[in-house]
Parts: C-alpha cells; sequence; structure tokens
C-alpha cells in the first residue's frame, strides 16, 4: 500500500491518548461538528462504525437545502434559517457541488390552493426570504414540465441542492486537514463515566480519553446513550425510496418541485441533484430493521403516480437506479441540540429530516454549547478553511485545460458520468481516502451513471486495489463489509 | 432488425459528400463496417475507449481484421484509448493520450456497442448488495480469476451470457443459469443447471447477496445465491453527452442487437446504414425506414 505520509490510516491505526472532544458518528451533523471544532484550539477526534463517513441516514438524503421545513419560532426553522444564506461560501470551501435553483411547491388542485397562503406566510415567518405565491401560468413558466393541471404554487427562491455525501466529506476532510483524528470502522464498545461525566470512549480499535462527548451517531444514538449514562433515546428507522432518473432528461428541470405537504407527510418530491440526474421520492414506510434499504415495486409505483401528477413527462424509460434510504426518527423530536439531561458533558445531536439543511448552524450552536458546559476553543487564525478543488472532467466549461493541469484527466474511467483518473486518484488519496467501490463513487460519482458500472466498475475496483494492496475480491462493494468476490479462484 | 435505430444526418451546407468529416465512436464490428464504407468519401476517425479494435468480440475476430485493415488502407484515421465524451454544436470532445481535444465532424455515427440491462431497467427491485455484478464487470473479475461467489446465478441470455457461462464453467463454483426465455437456454447448450422461462424480479441480503426471487406467469420461486450476474436485457451503451437519445442533432446510431445476430449481421446492417447516410446525404435517393 501506498502510505499516505500526511495521515494515519483511518480505518486501522490504533486509537490512543487523549481529545478534548469525541464525536461520535461520521453522517453529516456529526463531520460539520468536527470540521467546526477542528478549526478551533480544541482537539477533536470523529469515530464511525462503518468504514467510511456518511453511510447512515446522511447517504439517503436527496440534497434539498431547504429555506423552509419547520415550523417558525422552532430551533430547527431558527438552524435552517441560520445556514441556508452560508452555502455558496461553505460548498466553494469545501468542494461541494451546489446550485441555488429554488423550489415550487405546487397545488394540484383547489383545496391545496387554498392552503397556499397560509404556507406562505409560515414559510415568511420560519426567514425564507423571497417566498410568494405564483398562479399556475406563471408556476408553468418557471418550470415548463410541470403539469396543466395545477392550480397555483409557493415560490421558494433560495431553496438549493447540494451533494449532500460529498458535504459530509468535506466536512470530514478540512477536518482532518486541520488536525481531527478520524477514526473509521470503529465501534464504540464502551465509555467511561467518572463522577457522573464521560471520561473516555472505549473502541474496538482503543481507548480514547475525552472531555466531552458528542453523541451524533443516528440510529446508533440510543445505544451511545445507554452507554455514557445519559437519557434515554430510542431512534427508530423511517425507510424513503426512490427513482433517479437519467441526467440526461433530468438536464431539463430548472427547480426543485414539492407537493403541497400533508398533515401526515410532506409528499413525493421531483428533485434535480447537482449531478443532473434526477431524484423521486420519497416513499413513507416506518420500519424495523435499521439495515433494511430493500425497494419494493408497490411503493415504487406509487412514487412514480404521484410524481407524473406533478409533472406529467417523467418516464421510467429514463430510471437508472432505485434505492432506499432510512431517516432516523427519535419519537416527536425532529431536530435535538442539547445537552445530555443528566450527563452534563455529553451532547445530543440528531434530526431527523433537514440534517444537511442545518448542518452548518449545527456546528456553530455546538461549538457554544461546548463553551458553555466549559470548553475554551477560540478559532486558530492558522486554521484551514478551504480544501483544494479537485476539477471535474463533466462541469468543466473548457476541458482542454485539464491536460495541462495532470495528465491523468487524459484517461476516463466512468464514461457515463465522465469520471477520470485524476479524480479518482485524488478520491484515493485523500486525507480520508475512499477504499472501496462505493466510496470512489460517493465521491466522484464514478459506477453511479446509466450504466451503473457496466463498463468502469472493473476499473474502479483495480484502482483501489492498486492504491489499498487488497486484491480485487477483497475491494468493499457493500454495505457490512461485502466484498466484490469470495476469494481466487484455481 | 431488432433494436436498429438511426436518424438523419446534418451535414454543413455547400459541402460535397467528399468531404464530409464523420466522427465514429466504437471500433467495434458495426464502427468499422460503417469505416469501410465510409472511408473512401470522407475523412473519417474511429475513436474507441480500448487500446485496440474489435470491441466485445476482440481483435482476434477475422472480420475485425479485415475491416480495420480495409478503413485504414482507404484513409481512416484511428484514435484509440480515447473517450468521446461530449457531442456539442458538431464538435465531438476528446479524451486520450493525445490530449483533451475537440474534433469538428459532420457527422457522429454512434456505434458504441451494447450493455445488459441494470437492476432499475430489469426492473429488479431489493437492496443494493454485494456480489450484484453486470456481466461485463463479472468477465473483468473472471479474467482476473476473482471468486465471484460459491453460488453464481447467471440471468439474462444471449451473448453476455455465453460469454460468463463458459467463464464460470473453469471456477470451482456453482452455477445457474436463469435463462430469459427457453430459446436463449437451448442457444447455450452447456450443461449448467439452467432455470427456464423465469425472470429475476427482486433480490435480497444483508451486504451480499443471498436470495433472488424469480417470477414466471403469477408463480414465484426463491433462488439461494451468492452472486448474481446481470447478463440479460440487452441495450445501446450511450455515454457520449449530447448523443444519448435517439435522435440527437447530427447524430447517426449504429447499434443493432438482438440475440440471434452474429457479427457478419451487425456489419450487414452498419454497411447498409453507412450506404443510406451518403444517399441521404447526396439526396439522390431517400432512404428507407428513415425516422423523421
Amino acid at each position: 500500500m501506498r502510505p499516505n505520509p500526511r495521515h494515519p490510516d483511518p480505518r486501522s491505526a490504533s486509537l490512543v491518548g487523549a481529545v478534548d472532544v469525541v464525536v461520535i458518528g461520521g453522517g453529516v451533523l456529526g463531520s460539520a461538528i468536527a470540521w467546526r471544532l477542528a478549526q478551533t484550539t480544541a482537539s477533536v477526534c470523529l469515530i464511525d462504525r462503518e468504514d467510511d463517513l456518511c453511510e447512515g441516514a446522511s447517504k439517503g438524503n436527496a440534497g434539498i437545502a431547504t429555506t423552509f421545513y419547520a415550523p417558525p419560532g422552532t430551533l430547527e426553522a431558527q438552524l435552517i434559517a441560520e445556514s441556508f444564506p452560508r452555502w455558496e461560501d461553505l460548498c466553494d470551501r469545501l468542494d461541494v457541488p451546489f446550485r441555488r435553483m429554488g423550489s415550487l411547491t405546487v397545488a394540484l388542485d383547489e383545496a391545496q390552493r387554498d392552503r397556499l397562503p397560509g404556507l406562505l406566510e409560515q414559510a415568511l415567518a420560519a426567514g425564507a426570504r423571497g417566498a410568494r405565491l405564483v398562479d399556475a401560468g406563471e408556476a408553468r413558466e418557471m418550470e415548463p414540465l410541470l403539469s396543466e393541471g395545477i392550480t397555483g404554487a409557493l415560490v421558494l427562491p433560495d431553496e438549493g441542492i447540494i451533494d449532500p455525501v460529498r458535504l459530509v466529506c468535506g466536512y470530514g476532510e478540512l477536518a482532518a486537514a486541520n488536525g481531527a483524528r478520524v477514526a473509521l470502522n470503529c465501534t464504540v464498545t464502551g465509555v467511561a463515566v467518572r463522577d457522573g461525566r464521560t471520561a473516555a470512549v472505549h473502541t474496538s480499535r482503543g481507548t480514547i480519553q475525552c472531555r466531552y462527548v458528542v453523541n451524533a451517531a443516528g440510529m446508533g444514538a440510543g445505544a451511545i446513550a445507554d452507554l455514557s449514562g445519559g437519557e434515554p433515546l430510542s431512534p427508530t428507522p423511517r425507510k424513503g425510496e426512490y427513482w433517479i432518473l437519467d441526467r440526461a432528461w433530468g438536464a431539463r428541470m430548472s427547480k426543485i418541485i414539492l407537493p403541497v405537504p400533508m398533515p401526515d407527510t410532506r409528499g413525493v418530491q421531483v428533485v434535480p441533484t447537482t449531478n443532473g440526474s434526477v431524484l423521486l421520492g420519497p416513499s413513507v414506510q416506518d420500519i424495523e430493521d435499521e439495515w433494511d434499504t430493500a425497494t419494493g415495486q408497490e411503493a415504487l409505483a406509487r412514487v412514480f403516480a404521484q410524481c407524473q401528477a406533478l409533472v406529467p413527462s417523467v418516464s421510467l424509460a429514463y430510471a437508472i437506479k432505485t434505492y432506499a434510504a432510512n431517516r432516523t426518527v427519535t419519537g416527536d423530536e425532529t431536530m435535538r441540540l442539547r445537552v445530555d439531561e443528566t450527563v452534563p458533558n455529553l451532547l445530543q445531536v440528531g434530526n431527523r429530516s433537514t440534517g444537511m439543511s442545518c448542518s452548518p448552524a449545527v456546528a456553530e450552536h455546538a461549538l457554544a454549547l461546548l463553551g458553555e458546559a466549559g470548553l475554551s476553543a477560540p478559532d486558530r487564525p492558522d486554521a484551514c478553511r478551504r480544501l483544494d478543488r479537485v476539477p471535474r472532467l463533466l462541469l468543466d466549461e473548457d476541458p482542454e485545460h485539464l491536460d495541462a493541469l495532470d495528465s491523468r484527466y487524459r484517461q476516463v474511467v466512468c464514461a457515463c458520468e465522465d469520471v477520470t483518473a485524476a479524480e479518482i486518484d485524488a478520491a484515493l488519496t485523500a486525507r480520508v481516502p475512499a477504499v472501496s467501490i462505493e466510496g470512489i463513487r460517493k465521491r466522484t460519482r464514478a459506477t453511479g451513471g446509466r450504466c451503473q458500472g457496466s463498463v468502469c466498475m472493473a476499473g474502479v475496483a483495480f484502482m483501489c486495489s492498486l492504491q489499498t494492496g487488497q486484491p480485487p475480491q477483497d475491494i468493499r462493494s457493500g454495505m457490512r463489509g461485502a466484498t466484490l468476490g469470495v476469494g481466487r479462484a484455481g | 432488425v431488432p433494436g436498429e435505430v438511426r436518424n438523419g444526418a446534418t451535414p454543413s451546407p455547400g459541402r460535397s459528400a467528399g468531404q464530409l468529416r464523420i466522427a465514429v465512436v466504437g471500433a467495434g464490428i458495426a464502427g468499422l463496417a460503417c469505416a469501410v464504407e465510409l472511408s473512401p468519401r470522407a475523412s473519417v476517425t474511429i475513436i474507441d475507449r480500448l487500446p485496440t479494435v474489435g470491441g466485445v468480440l476482440g481483435y482476434e475476430q477475422p472480420l475485425v481484421r479485415e475491416f480495420a485493415r480495409e478503413a485504414v488502407a482507404a484513409g481512416a484515421v484511428l484514435a484509440l484509448g480515447t473517450t468521446a465524451s461530449r457531442w456539442v454544436d458538431n464538435r465531438l470532445l476528446l479524451v486520450g493520450p493525445d490530449g483533451i481535444r475537440w474534433l469538428t465532424a459532420d457527422t457522429l455515427i454512434y456505434a458504441g456497442g451494447t450493455r445488459p440491462a441494470t437492476l432499475a431497467e430489469g426492473p429488479v427491485t431489493g437492496s443494493r448488495l454485494a456480489g450484484v455484478l453486470p456481466a461485463p464487470v463479472a468477465e473483468h473479475l473472471l479474467e482476473a480469476e476473482v471468486l465471484l461467489g460459491h453460488r453464481v446465478a447467471v440471468a439474462g441470455g444471449g451473448h453476455w451470457a455465453g460469454v460468463i457461462l463458459k467463464r464460470l464453467a473453469h471456477q470451482s463454483c456453482q452455477v445457474i443459469f436463469v435463462a430469459e426465455d427457453p430459446d436463449s437456454a437451448r442457444r447455450h447448450e452447456s450443461d449448467v443447471a439452467t432455470i427456464d422461462g423465469w425472470r429475476v424480479r427482486s433480490i435480497s441480503g444483508r451486504g451480499r447477496i443471498s436470495e433472488a426471487i424469480l417470477e414466471r406467469g403469477g408463480q414465484r420461486m426463491r433462488l439461494a445465491c451468492d452472486a448474481l450476474v446481470l447478463a440479460g436485457g440487452e441495450r445501446p451503451l450511450r455515454n457520449v453527452d449530447g448523443a444519448i437519445f435517439d435522435p440527437a442533432p447530427g447524430v447517426v446510431y449504429v447499434q443493432p442487437h438482438g440475440p440471434d445476430l452474429k457479427a457478419a449481421d451487425v456489419a450487414e446492417v452498419a454497411r447498409r446504414m453507412a450506404r443510406e447516410l451518403f444517399s441521404e446525404l447526396d439526396g439522390a435517393i431517400p432512404a428507407p425506414g428513415k425516422v423523421s
């Protein structure tokens, strides 16, 4: 294996010594908190049980940077309002694709149209800048793909789309650049508690002393709270199923399309993504097994029918993938950001739906809450605040100049998404490097296009193999450590 | 011929056919056959991702070698190991050992071959699981002596199933061929355990596939397996932006496919389509079966 001289391997280095803060959970909230803390004088360690960042609910996020989701006056609404003006700057610093394209909440009948003024009032009160109502004609001018049968819409011009996985990886990468320890493949086995305070975290990779613990473990938050002697939490999984349509079709969409929310559900959305594809979903189903990410014919058929009502030209002829993502539900608590009721140096952090949209503000508030709990952590003037940009062949208007930058741009590996060897090598040699096919897909899109890796997956596996020194059959290709092959022939 | 797709070309006005610049994407049998037909009268560049001609048939195929020699002798230029990436306003972005550059062309002949259907196209529902591999990926891994599974299901038919079944015969694993239609089972005439006329509807497992649910008529059946090779539902492989969906301006698609199509048949279809392109451009004979 080619060693990365800058950093210990996040997946195998033992955990020893002490830090100020251990953050448990490498999803969007845990990674954001680690990113923010790493810019201060506090030392931080980010732990996740999976072998990559962004493997839980955050991986299934649809990528809408919302401006209006929670009722005005709630903590969640405040965090969203504090976060959404920051996306241009933050995504630029973290090398994350972002587009503030605006959304339309579309009424399909008279009853729904009658609910739009109430929604507008709430949106404005929640801080959604520029929110306004438009009639059917104007809505269809803004998004010509909308059905002729619509009756009006609420425009939220500041809503945007982010690559939600790249955001988590960006938070983690900049945290590591600022000295945060990142420990993946690392299961928390116990928490040492002294005098009612957390004092150390025992893991499958060793024990690390700490002054504070942040529990951002998503579905694992209940177990972490138990081990820490904190208040009981019982998160349960809620499954959402999606279709992904080809970016060659998705390129024609100009707005995020949302239905008028129902009392019991937000409904099915038509969401363009930063890579050009379009998501149709989600269905909603409370389940028991957090590992159950199976899609089903019935739910997918329902999702499609509901999207067709909004955008009649959606067609499954352009479907490239289906998937299910499980979000974390903890009773009625949609946003959790507070010190534990019994353990004064344990911060409880979690969110059901808008974790990504809240994440920059959650990171600021977490720092403030830790400060109130006694952590002195001023910003370091020398902290790195920007990641090096990795140019992407697909997005480059003037691709010829990439040739001079790095000759590996001459080698296209994934032809559907135009991902070059230069981009894949950047993912393989990052501070928190990809080591699996899934890790490469998350950071570069390779194998995620319309042929779903038919052309490039073997090449991607061989590149992982060369970089990690593992034989191709041992390269991870699925969740829970599953590998590409089961052994070597002959 | 099933799967044959094409549309009209848009030559620059005032150009005679002799000066046409034609980019052929794909140096498989279809692309080479087009190049043979076009090169004597046009300036032809043949582009392929792989560093050699032949595509799925490989360079050893006699027809491939014959066509490659003939096209090059007639003036065709090869750009191998080069990916055609975008088609914008009669310019094709080429990315390869010669650098990243735009090639101006009056017509793009897209002969990019085929691929098996994805899970979503199947449609096959279920989880995203390790051990589920598109046939071309399985082929590369088998070449690298990777044991795909202990009990490998190959679902589909046609070219890809044939390639994979042949290679799996040399591995120490159980193989089950889920033949999408009984005809494809007969064509392979192997001694592999075959399940006729069933289709994979869903897959399940924890991390790795452990079971495929098959369907025929209204019936369902479980098939235990720890690998599933997707080798069915052959469809055109499209990955040049601006030339994804037919019709696209300036693009002629030459991707004939079907379970009974032999190399010589593909070549014949391709040559006919290339000739029709010239007759269209000459304005002499209206092309039969033209898609307007």
